[in-house]
């Protein structure tokens, strides 16, 4: 085992160990159910401390404004889970969104979201042409498609964002449904249909073969290139998909939306326990990391946290929350008096 | 006992990120929530102050929330304050176009809004109090012309420097001076955006020199990259209010400080706490149902004019 | 070719160095302005400004790891900085800034050695924080040392060119002819191999984010005294121009190898580019395209490159997928 090459992660090599020994894998179960497990008890927390976090508005206000990364964090799973990333879906978003926009005002609802959602696949087939026909390694592809769409948008758009406020196309980014928000709704829909590919379909055993061991799996003939395609392609699906909710959402789209956003994305899907090294992920940690931070961003401002200081709560909690695991493997090794593991 | 220490270190952070707070209800205290657009910024702190001050003045409970340059947050933190049950709303918008969701939100829950600066995105606000930026630029330019009069060897060259291309309402402001400035008779030879940050002023700045190096004058859509253009004149051994005239936008502390120690030349003031104020006393009449007197009543404007400062202001008066 | 831990690129044939002096060439000929010496000095300057930061980056790189939080610890070691050179004087100002962002790199070793979390995402976590920090500890103002020009040492004339090859030539000493700089590139190759062989990468991981903390800040220090301010707001962004340098250079991703002439190179070019569109008086939205079809037109050419040159073995699977998922071919 110990010969094997480097290309599992450390903490699953470590996951390994712990599993021969240890009756209750602990990082397993963090990674799959941690994130969900904070998000309850931050809930309780909350809503016994902050008296106005349980109120329905509030709540759903919370549910809402999770879903525009998570709908994005979602295809970013696949990717992450494959052992790679996307950067560019900040400036696809804002792309795809603005179009989005613009074809509501003009030819109607149904237009616009299948338009937005075209956008983000061309993008997501231009990322994944860089990295399988031209051989770019994805940060950096991502990087300059990043700069490369952020630029076209600017200048298509002339820098002037585009607004609509009809409301057949508003709903979508602001009603609700049984009171629930819609985009929430549309969250929670796009996750499932994340789950099925994940676990019920070839691309989806392709995406944790190429994820976890790349040689062994292209000598079981999955087909890399392609899969690797489909992959960008997915997450620039799913990304036009929140886009079009965005705009909707906004009432309006314009280049340098929401700069940083392929950062949160990251580091929603990491926070959610799919691990960056590939291989392994869990959606249901997605979700419940994407409600987590905005559930976080609600709470620092219904108690009134000073501005500077939220964006040092929000560091923190990131860090604290992924150090756990490795404070567990460390008190663990402490416990049995094993050698450190080699990491 | 091996209670997993996640759960207790998630605990912990919580607790720690709530002050105590009862859940005492506040009894007919009104409640007036400030939504800024960036407290990162001189101005929206001056501005933040003066609204501050004014609502607690009046008695009122105030909340503040920071948009951090993010419509996607202002839309979200400005959510979070209608939820709040505010009884006003202020809000200095970083996208005016992304407004509307907000106002149709306060508008359901009988909140009235008032925008303070940057622009109204043609919603239903009911008010707006606004800085002429279009007039500041042709002020600038105005400014500018009469100095360089007094240089008769000067070039009739000028440059712009805007702020980022998303800023839309303040690329107003570059937009009124290019206009007013060709019409007195100059030449823009760059029209280039510094993002809004100074030491990207300095670095445009410091190409325009390069590429001109008889650039009479240079006008900036904000006080800090005016400081760096400012810096980068300096540097080139020139001098930012006798060389190559430097003029700048808001009325920011250090802008006033380069001013007054002869750098810069001056700078566009606009009075982000008096601002403040105002939208407060106005918020108080729209709560009191009362009618409000607008400068352009079709678009619920009250204009706030903006004052040339140049040196010779601050050595007058005291800041 | 594979050596025994990594490789040390001195010099090889790249693509950045010839992209840069046609693109020289090119706005040489477009605008008369773009020769000169002060203009070159200019390009000099704001290149160094970016290869500072982007050495200490090369050296994250190579050790296998990322640094997001450089702009914010620039932003950060400015602040302090210009806050104290009232009372204690200039250079000890700006030791204790660079002490600062040393610090502030250290911590980030701390969480990627001790919690084990992954580099990506714990700097990425420090950005906030630090940026946060240091917005604090301004209280979101400016500090502005107007008429404090022996601050402007730190970025006048040649100075800034001159840290920044003297930097260059050190990292290129430590990786070439050091034990430490060969750990360095051992850790970024393989690290459990590494360890195996005795090398102690935890101090070795500290060292290198302690490094690169430096350089941010140092950086960072040169831009606040350009401007003779500091603020909470210095360098977003920074991290990014840094990266890019570097992958520009020809320093791959998957750690193991440094080029350090590749990120000078890489520096220049970003800057002439920036520089030439400026003077050319074109709008901004063509200066984001062009650097990006730079980033990937020079990593197409770079990856034909490395495949004909032969490849390292590669650490993980990231980086098998990023280069083509032709993990069967590689090394």
């Amino acid at each position: 085992m110990s010969d094997r090459p480097q290309i599992l992660s450390m903490s699953s090599s470590q996951h390994e160990k712990d599993r021969r020994r240890a009756a209750i894998d602990w990082d397993l179960l963090w990674e799959k159910f941690g994130i969900a497990t904070v998000l309850i008890l931050v809930w309780i927390v909350a809503a016994l401390g902050t008296p106005r976090f349980a109120n329905l508005d509030n709540l759903s206000s919370v549910l809402r404004q999770s879903a525009f990364v998570g709908i994005s964090a979602i295809g970013m799973t696949v990717a992450i889970i494959a052992g790679t990333f996307d950067l560019s879906v900040g400036s696809a978003q804002a792309l795809s969104a603005w179009i989005a926009v613009l074809v509501a005002a003009h030819y109607g609802v149904v237009p616009a979201f299948i338009a937005a959602v075209l956008v983000g696949g061309i993008v997501g087939l231009l990322n994944g042409s860089l990295v399988v026909l031209l051989r770019i390694p994805a940060f950096i592809a991502t990087l300059g498609t990043m700069f490369l769409i952020s630029g076209l948008t600017f200048i298509f758009t002339n820098g002037q964002t585009a607004r609509f406020n009809g409301k057949d196309f508003v709903w979508w980014g602001n009603g609700q449904l049984g009171g629930i928000p819609v985009p929430f709704l549309i969250f929670l829909l796009c996750a499932l249909v994340g789950v099925v590919i994940l676990h019920r379909t070839p691309f989806g055993r392709y995406v944790f073969a190429v994820g976890s061991n790349i040689r062994a799996a292209h000598v079981a003939g999955v087909p890399i290139g392609r899969t690797v395609l489909c992959v960008f392609l997915t997450v620039g699906l799913f990304t036009g998909l929140g886009a079009a909710l965005l705009g909707s959402r906004l009432y309006s789209a314009g280049p340098g939306l929401e700069p940083g956003f392929e950062l949160n994305v990251i580091a929603t899907v990491v926070l959610g326990g799919t691990r960056l090294a590939g291989g392994r992920g869990s959606m249901l940690g997605t979700i419940a990391a994407a409600i987590l931070f905005a559930t976080l961003a609600n709470i620092l401002n219904l108690n009134h946290v000073d501005a500077f200081v939220q964006r040092v709560a929000v560091g923190l909690v990131l860090l604290l929350a992924l150090s756990v695991e490795g404070i567990r493997q460390r008190l663990f090794e402490r416990w049995n008096r094993r050698k450190p593991p080699t990491n | 006992m091996k209670q997993p220490p996640k759960l207790l270190t998630a605990l912990l952070l919580i607790c720690a990120l709530q002050p105590a707070l009862s859940g005492h209800a506040a009894p007919a205290k009104k409640k007036i929530g400030f939504s800024v657009y960036d407290m990162q910024y001189g101005f929206f702190q001056d501005m933040e102050k003066g609204t501050k001050e004014a609502s607690e003045d009046a008695g009122y409970d105030y909340v503040l929330v920071d948009q951090k340059s993010s419509e996607s947050t202002m839309v979200s933190a400005t959510q979070d304050l209608i939820d709040q049950g505010i009884n006003a709303l202020i809000i200095s918008p970083f996208k005016p176009d992304a407004l509307g969701p907000i106002v149709d939100a306060a508008k359901a829950k009988k909140i009235p809004v008032v925008v303070d600066d940057i622009g109204g995105g043609g919603t239903d606000y009911d008010v707006i109090v606004i800085s002429d930026n279009d007039k500041g630029g042709v002020i600038a330019a105005d400014q500018i012309a009469a100095v360089l009069k007094e240089r008769p060897s000067a070039a009739k060259k000028v440059a712009s420097i805007s702020c980022e291309p998303s800023a839309v309402y303040a690329a107003r402001r570059n937009a009124g001076f290019e206009k007013r400035i060709k019409e007195l008779g100059y030449t823009v030879v760059a029209s280039l955006s510094a993002n809004s940050k100074q030491e990207e002023g300095y670095k445009v700045a410091k190409d325009i020199l390069s590429a001109h190096p008889d650039v009479a004058a240079i006008f900036c859509g904000n006080d800090p990259m005016a400081v760096g253009a400012a810096q980068a004149v300096a540097d080139s051994g020139k001098n930012g209010v006798k060389d190559v005239y430097v003029v700048g936008f808001n009325g920011d502390e250090i802008a006033l400080q380069a001013i007054k120690a002869g750098q810069m030349g001056a700078t566009i003031q606009q009075v982000p706490e008096e601002m403040g104020k105002m939208t407060v006393q106005l918020a108080t009449k729209l709560m009191n149902s009362e009618k409000l007197q607008y400068n352009n009543a079709e678009k619920r404007e009250i204009y706030v004019p903006v004052k040339l400062i140049t040196a010779a202001d601050l050595g007058a008066s005291s800041k | 070719m594979e050596s025994r831990g990594g490789r040390f690129i001195w010099f090889r044939p790249s693509p950045v160095a010839v992209t840069l002096l046609v693109v020289g060439a090119v706005f040489a000929v477009l605008t008369p302005a773009f020769l000169t010496l002060n203009n070159l000095l200019n390009v000099c300057t704001s290149a160094s400004v970016v290869a500072i930061v982007g050495l200490g980056m090369t050296l994250a790189i190579a050790s296998g790891n990322f640094d997001l939080s450089v702009g914010s610890t620039a932003a950060f070691a400015g602040c302090i900085a210009m806050s104290v050179v009232p009372q204690i004087g200039v250079l000890p100002a700006i030791a204790l800034g660079i002490a600062t962002g040393a610090l502030v790199g250290w911590v980030n070793g701390l969480i990627v050695t001790e919690l084990r979390v992954p580099a990506f995402i714990a700097t990425l976590g420090m950005l906030t924080i630090v940026r946060g920090a240091a917005l604090i500890y301004t209280r979101g103002r400016d500090i502005y040392l107007f008429g404090k020009t022996d601050y402007k040492i730190l970025s006048s004339g040649v100075t800034p060119a001159l840290l920044a090859l003297a930097i260059a030539l050190f990292f290129g000493f430590l990786l070439k002819h050091t034990r430490f700089g060969r750990h360095i590139l051992a850790t970024g190759s393989n690290l459990a191999s590494a360890r195996r062989v005795g090398v102690r990468t935890t101090y070795v991981l500290w060292s290198v984010f302690a490094i690169v903390g430096a350089t941010a800040a140092l950086s960072g220090l040169i831009l606040s005294a350009q401007v003779l301010t500091g603020n909470g707001r210095l360098a977003t962004g920074l991290e990014l121009s840094a990266i890019a340098v570097v992958v520009l250079g020809g320093t791959p991703l998957t750690g193991g190898q440094a080029s350090i002439p590749g990120t000078l190179f890489g520096s220049l070019l970003v800057a002439v580019i920036n520089n030439g569109l400026n003077l050319l008086n074109v709008s901004i939205f063509y200066q984001n395209v062009t650097l990006g079809l730079l980033l990937l037109g020079a990593l197409s050419l770079t990856s034909g490159w490395t495949s004909k040159f032969g490849r390292i073995a590669s650490k993980g699977s990231v980086a098998d997928v990023a280069k083509g998922g032709d993990g069967a071919k590689s090394a």
